[in-house]
């Protein structure tokens, strides 16, 4: 098949060929774009024959519950890796702000009562920390992975000595309403995640600010050339990955009713697997808040029905990994000039 | 602004040397017994593995790549030694370094032949690792079994007043050494490490240097597992979790260039000597142990920045 086409455009004049390459481009950008929706139709037709009451709205309800926290994440995490760049300081931003929003609210080990004013605060410093993040990958030009690796050292460490050991129980009232309140069967914490969903993606899709992220990822000397202050986006980029982060802590806090840097373990690498699956790509340029929504979805069914399966945690870990390096297999462009290092 | 940036450059050559100086100097000051024979045995002991971890990883770092499950490695061939020397004997360091080798090749295959980024590809598979360690080790760590001690025994008793593992260290180093000046294939490594397209046009086959790379890297991380599973005596499942921060760390001190093509494993054992030398410094001071993840964070940091290339204003960083 391949070579009778390599055949035929031989024998056809220079336009042909072009307008032949641009309708195969044109196929696979098609097969890529609906990969992720029949992977969600396959995972839900599993999730309906493995389990008895799947379409249930107590179901529904619950799998809304467990994508909430990775689908803040996915937010500010789908931002990053648009600019083809990772954020692995997640995990210990997050742990730090579940930390320290439990020092700063009522508690078990000091008087504090700060209220929503803490979790104003607590999102700010995950501001500031993806800002400097940003700050140090743009203007000392280091590798994200290396200044956000360090980085979620240093927040993971931070993080524990906020609570030296003990991990911090949360007593505020706010706390317990928010984690166990329902509006029409949907818990708080599922509606505070889907409307910081919905601005992520309004401000992905909608502001200048989001379309320069896509041209960043798709060819940063281009964009620059247009224009765009690289520097800059880059760095609200890191700024928003840490709100989000940030904001993830909290509610992970709000759920379990506890402060500690373990709030954040194992929290990005399923996100990662997730926004792979629904279409993005490690190396920048490909994806969206859609996609990453979708990505989400496939990866809470996946793991449903994984523990239905009764798959152990570690090799869930292995799974993950391997469904990574698959997807970015596929999604790689081996004839874009970039350097793999 | 130019003499600036040289002077920056410069510092980043001499980081090293200086900043072990000052450790040294410092700790001393702050506590005498810091240099004590006792205390300079034991850090002798906890330098070992960790200069052969490092100095791995710096081959796969002069690349231009990174390995991020480098201490998910470690867990992984610490748990199988120790689980498995009362069976081999002393044969299990010949194993591991197979092992090693054939885990690290896992990695560089990945890398080289499906062209996919060595810090993604490395994130995947450190789960593979931590799954081989704590699939065989559920319960936590296992010791050796006590008739079996004193066949092990060997690796941290003292041969003139020096620990026998830092021999086995040292003899690594000279042998990643000449391996880094004096063949072909370790010169190569540097040449992709500098420009990979100019060094697939000279002829040389990158994918198999870039290989080569990692399967040396994953022997030592083998080797250092073993090292540890003889000093701690025991099989730990969690051993390497904090050490890729310390490996990294340890190899940005030492100047070597993150973007890869520069650097040398003599760099990265003073790096190694210097950040255990502050951890355990530290220690003896009564420094909360909490602050040594965050400390070793922000030294990486600094130490990246002095060494990056700032100079070229086109290069695209990710």
């Amino acid at each position: 098949m391949n070579n009778k086409r390599r055949g035929l455009l031989e024998t056809l004049t220079v336009g042909q060929q072009f307008v032949a390459r641009a309708e195969d481009n044109a196929r696979m950008d098609k097969i890529r774009r609906y990969a992720p929706l029949i992977l969600l139709v396959i995972m839900t037709a599993i999730g309906g024959i493995s389990q008895k009451n799947f379409f249930s709205w107590a179901n529904i309800v619950n799998i809304m519950f467990q994508m909430s926290i990775p689908l803040v994440i996915s937010v500010g995490l789908s931002y990053v890796l648009l600019l083809g760049s990772i954020d692995l300081s997640i995990e210990g931003n997050m742990g730090f702000a579940g930390s320290l929003v439990a020092f700063l609210v009522i508690n078990n080990s000091n008087s504090n009562n700060f209220g929503i004013f803490g979790i104003i605060v607590v999102i700010l410093i995950g501001v500031a920390v993806g800002a400097l993040v940003g700050f140090l990958h743009t203007k000392a030009k280091i590798a994200s992975f290396i200044v956000t690796y360090a980085m979620g050292c240093i927040m993971t460490g931070a993080a524990i000595l906020i609570y030296r050991g003990t991990p911090i129980q949360v007593k505020d009232p706010m706390f317990v309403t928010i984690s166990q309140g329902r509006l029409f069967g949907i818990p708080y914490i599922t509606l505070i995640s889907f409307a910081v969903f919905i601005i992520g993606a309004i401000i992905m899709n909608y502001t200048a600010f989001g379309r320069a992220v896509f041209a960043i990822g798709d060819n940063e000397a281009a964009a620059a050339s247009t224009g765009i202050n690289i520097t800059r986006t880059k760095i609200k980029v890191f700024a928003l990955c840490g709100c989000t982060a940030a904001i993830a802590g909290v509610l992970q806090c709000m759920r379990l009713k506890l402060g500690q840097s373990d709030l954040g373990l194992n929290q990005m690498f399923p996100v990662v697997t997730a926004i792979v699956l629904g279409g993005g790509s490690v190396s920048g340029g490909k994806g969206g808040a859609l996609q990453s929504f979708v990505g989400v979805l496939i990866y809470t069914e996946l793991a449903n029905w994984l523990t239905l399966m009764g798959v152990d945690t570690n090799v869930k870990k292995v799974i993950q990994g391997i469904i990574i390096i698959i997807a970015v297999t596929l999604t790689v462009e081996h004839n874009r000039k970039t350097v793999v290092k | 602004m130019k003499s600036k940036k040289f002077s920056l450059s410069d510092l980043s050559q001499y980081m090293v040397i200086i900043s072990v100086v000052l450790v040294f100097l410092v700790f001393t000051v702050l506590n005498p017994s810091f240099v004590s024979a006792y205390s300079l045995q034991n850090l002798m002991v906890e330098i070992s593995p960790l200069i052969l971890l490092a100095c791995g990883l710096s081959f796969i770092i002069f690349t231009g790549g990174i390995d991020l499950g480098a201490g998910a490695m470690v867990s992984a061939t610490c748990v199988i030694s120790g689980l498995y020397v009362s069976q081999f004997g002393n044969g299990i360091i010949p194993i591991m370094l197979v092992i090693g080798a054939v885990l690290g090749l896992l990695n560089g295959c990945i890398v080289a032949k499906l062209k996919i980024p060595s810090f993604i590809v490395t994130l995947c598979t450190q789960n593979l690792w931590a799954f081989i360690a704590l699939t065989l080790c559920p319960n936590g760590s296992v010791a050796v079994d006590l008739s079996f001690r004193k066949e092990i025994g060997w690796m941290t008793s003292k041969l003139a007043g020096i620990p026998i593992i830092f021999f086995f260290a040292l003899v690594s180093i000279a042998v990643l050494f000449i391996f880094q000046q004096y063949t072909s294939s370790g010169r190569a490594i540097f040449a992709v490490g500098a420009n990979i397209r100019a060094t697939r046009l000279a002829g040389i086959d990158t994918d198999k240097v870039q290989i080569m790379a990692f399967v040396v890297s994953g022997a030592c991380s083998a080797l250092a597992g073993a090292l540890y599973a003889y000093k701690q005596k025991s099989a730990v499942p969690t051993i390497g979790d904090a050490l890729t921060l310390s490996a990294i760390a340890s190899i940005a001190l030492g100047g070597t260039s993150m973007a890869g093509g520069r650097g040398s494993v003599l760099r990265t054992a003073i790096g190694v000597v210097t950040i255990t030398a502050i951890t355990s410094g530290l220690n003896m001071m009564g420094i909360d142990p909490l602050w040594k993840n965050i400390i070793i964070g922000v030294i990486l940091i600094v130490a990246v920045y002095l060494n990056s290339d700032t100079k070229g204003r086109d290069i695209i960083v990710k």
